[in-house]
């Protein structure tokens, strides 16, 4: 029998003589026996890839930034708005254009900035936030984006139970007709609209920094 | 394949993650315990691989690279979530899971990968839920004889991957 068939008998079995390496063949059958070797990341996982890599969403990434500019220039004509155009023309989106966030009288230390991004998959909006505290059990933050109208569209939701690393959220719908930023804190199993527990808010033209 | 996936091809991206994401995510698990940091991790890790794709030496095995990469997102996360909350269950118990137990998981997970469908099922169903070749030949509906030289043909090929586990890499 060649050494690696004895090999193969010990790893299958943990008897007989494994010629050589006996303690790694130990420790490989003591992983394939472990929970955790045979755990699959969710398919949200692939499907988060696939989204920030067809979108390019890293503002602050230099290869990305450098590839944005032609995004950029065809988002602006195609929009066709003098606020982008404008932007644009000031280099405000280098970065993509920030908007700082305030922490309403509900949650009045919290801050942050919302930094927008237009890319072919829509308007990215990677949000940096400080002092707002997690949500409790059953209950959840939203982002939305709302029109002097009253019309509003979420943009994604957040719990920051394990921590406040940067948010990347999304819309589909043109920011620069829906100016205003909320985040909601939301019950779980209370429907889809927005509660009335505004806890940030800002606004994109009366707010907007360029990075 | 590298050139592609640095360029963002969906097929490469696919396939890269295809190969590595279970091995990714076995570690970021080790390290963070927590299937949703875990998850975390492993979405930033391969993000980042394909934002230094620039930097990746094709004359290195990708395996080691992205490993080190991983390693040090989920690494990253642990320790900034240990600074925000120092009594948090998870700073206690992840301080157990040493850099060699990690890498161990990491080339142990990329192995079974490897394997096919057929050979990867008896290796999990014999190690990790304990069956006998005859419960497996019940469970699978196949001959004994049939789970038998699957499990000598997959450990075979096991130990012809993880025969020697590599050393860390730096």
């Amino acid at each position: 029998m060649m050494s690696e068939d004895l090999a193969a008998r010990y790893l299958a079995t943990g008897t007989g003589d494994a010629p050589e390496g006996k303690a790694h063949l130990d420790k490989v059958r003591r992983t394939v026996a472990e929970q955790t070797t045979w755990e699959v990341p969710p398919q949200s996982v692939a499907e988060g890839v696939l989204s920030e890599i067809r979108a390019g969403t890293n503002p602050f990434d230099e290869r990305t930034r450098r590839r944005s500019v032609p995004r950029l220039l065809a988002a602006a004509l195609a929009l066709g708005t003098i606020l982008l155009v404008t932007a644009l023309a000031l280099g405000s989106f280098e970065k993509g254009t920030r908007v700082a966030l305030a922490g309403t009288e509900l949650q009045p230390t919290a801050t942050g900035s919302a930094w927008l991004q237009p890319t072919d998959a829509g308007w990215a909006i990677r949000i940096d936030l400080e002092d707002l505290p997690p949500a409790d059990a059953g209950y959840y933050y939203e982002g939305w984006v709302w029109s002097d109208d009253g019309e509003g569209v979420s943009i994604g939701t957040f719990h920051l139970r394990n921590g406040t690393e940067p948010l990347q959220l999304w819309a589909g719908v043109d920011v620069l007709e829906y100016p205003m930023i909320w985040i909601s804190l939301q019950a779980e199993g209370a429907g889809p609209q927005v509660s009335e527990v505004i806890v940030m808010q800002g606004r994109l033209e009366s707010a907007g920094e360029s990075g | 394949m590298l050139w592609r996936f640095r360029d963002g091809d969906e097929e490469a991206v696919k396939a890269v993650y295809n190969r590595f994401s279970g091995a990714v995510f076995a570690l970021s698990l080790t390290i963070l315990r927590d299937r949703g940091r875990a998850a975390d991790a492993t979405q930033m890790t391969f993000v980042k691989a394909w934002r230094s794709a620039s930097s990746y030496d094709p004359d290195r095995e990708f395996g080691p690279w992205i490993y080190s990469i991983a390693r040090r997102t989920a690494i990253d996360i642990y320790r900034k979530e240990k600074r925000r909350v120092p009594t948090d269950s998870v700073a206690a118990t992840t301080e157990g899971a040493s850099m060699v137990r990690v890498w161990e998981v990491f080339q142990v997970r990329a192995a079974v990968d490897v394997l096919s469908d057929d050979e990867r099922q008896v290796v999990q169903m014999s190690h990790f839920e304990g069956l006998t070749h005859s419960e497996i030949a019940d469970r699978l509906d196949i001959p004994v004889g049939t789970v038998k030289s699957r499990s000598h043909r997959a450990h075979r090929h096991l130990v012809e991957l993880l025969g020697h586990l590599q050393e860390e890499p730096e």
